[in-house]
């Protein structure tokens, strides 16, 4: 792996000399090596990413975009250092080597202690701002309300019949597609606190760009607050009233769109999983154990569309 | 004499689970780890999913016809208590753990 790279770096005329530090544990499509690539000016700690048949090669690709588009914004993101979109690589698909950002990982808000899990709240708010205040034409055509959840009902079809609850909002979302946005946006796509690296009470750095796409920025908004796991523990008003703030308002109605879709692209990753488990074609047991938190999502799903508070 | 019906009796999923659970803690390797974590959750799930089975049948097939009808306030009330009672059967994974945090 290590020589692989540094093999590729010199037939750019990069001398240097790569080190294989060890693979991520958390993450469940791409693979994620941290490396020590030592040139003659130093010692670099990076990322080196790598599609698997479970996210397709175009993961990387479109990862590799979106980070040169927020390169030198205020959006705090990994540097970009090498990559190679063909599969005429040492690895035989794509890749992409970025720095390696100071921090650690938290899996959810709830991990992180008050207060600084609100003042990391209000950073990541920020930087959802400032990342939808970016230009998106460079990574294509965007994506409307209407066929985010077109593209989502095809997948769902795909993994099996559906739970009726899902049927059920799936029907409700479609009664209310909102227009597309006035102003199309970069959209991280999966912008939450387990693609956030924090160092102390600061964000350094968002991670896991392979869904970015323009589309409506209200759908990241949305996202962020939904309860992966764990319910957040932010305030979420407060949050939303600072996003507003930043970017000129936010559609209550269009919001809760969002959230609803999001809830079914949650059910979603849980399906998809667990048939990825159930099937053989991954032995992971998280994916297995997916399946146990879609009931879990399906009640947050409800309430959330009864208008009952999120537990 | 009594006879149990099996040829031996199976282990609880309870205890599997607590077993798996212990045996995560000892394991140094941070991927391992999660992924027993994991299987730990999977086993202490075994067999609760079929629980309220008759509750869950009604509910269900009340819901699509509400879906069919176009009846929304209805359909989300029965979405609501169907999703209630498939929650109330699931034991919570650890997912902190499972996540290799």
């Amino acid at each position: 792996m290590g020589h692989g790279l540094a093999e590729w770096l010199r037939g750019r005329g990069v001398g240097a000399t790569v080190e294989v530090l060890g693979r991520a544990t958390v993450g469940l499509s791409q693979e994620t090596w941290f490396v020590r690539v030592t040139t003659a000016t130093g010692d670099v700690e990076a990322v080196l990413r790598l599609p698997t048949p479970a996210s397709g090669r175009r993961a990387i690709v479109t990862q590799r975009m979106a980070l040169q588009a927020v390169a030198g914004t205020g959006v705090p993101a990994p540097e970009l250092l090498w990559f190679d979109d063909g599969d005429q690589t040492p690895f035989s698909r794509p890749f992409i080597v970025m720095t390696r950002v100071a921090g650690t990982v938290p899996v959810g808000w709830h991990e992180v202690p008050e207060p600084t899990r609100t003042r990391l709240a209000e950073q990541a708010i920020e930087a959802l701002a400032a990342l939808h205040d970016l230009d998106p034409s460079p990574l294509g055509e965007p994506v409307t309300p209407g066929s985010d959840l077109e593209r989502l009902g095809r997948r769902l079809d795909r993994v099996g019949p559906l739970p009726p609850v899902l049927t059920g909002a799936i029907a409700w979302l479609a009664h209310r597609i909102p227009d597309p946005p006035v102003r199309p946006a970069i959209v991280h796509g999966d912008f939450r606190m387990g693609n956030l690296v924090v160092d102390g009470d600061r964000l350094t750095g968002v991670l896991d760009w392979e869904m970015a796409a323009p589309g409506d920025p209200l759908s990241d908004l949305g996202w962020c607050f939904i309860p992966v796991w764990e319910t957040a523990g932010v305030d979420e008003q407060a949050l939303v009233r600072r996003y507003a703030e930043r970017t000129g308002g936010v559609d209550p109605e269009r919001l809760h769109w969002h959230r609803v879709l999001g809830y079914l692209r949650l059910a979603y990753y849980a399906l998809a999983g667990a048939r990825a488990f159930d099937g053989g074609r991954s032995d992971d047991f998280r994916l297995a154990a997916l399946r146990l938190q879609l009931p879990v999502t399906l009640d947050r799903l409800a309430a959330t569309l009864a208008g009952d508070p999120v537990a | 004499m009594t006879l149990t019906p099996e040829a031996w009796p199976a282990p609880s999923p309870d205890r599997l689970a607590d077993a798996v659970a212990g045996l995560a803690e000892r394991v140094g390797e941070g991927d391992i780890r999660a992924q027993l974590h994991a299987l730990s959750g999977v086993l202490r799930n075994l067999g609760r999913e079929s629980l309220d089975g008759e509750a869950r049948g009604r509910l269900g097939a009340e819901l699509a016809d509400a879906v069919t009808a176009g009846d929304e306030r209805r359909t989300i009330v029965l979405m609501r208590e169907l999703a209630r009672i498939d929650r109330a059967a699931v034991r919570a994974v650890d997912w902190s753990a499972a996540s290799g945090a």
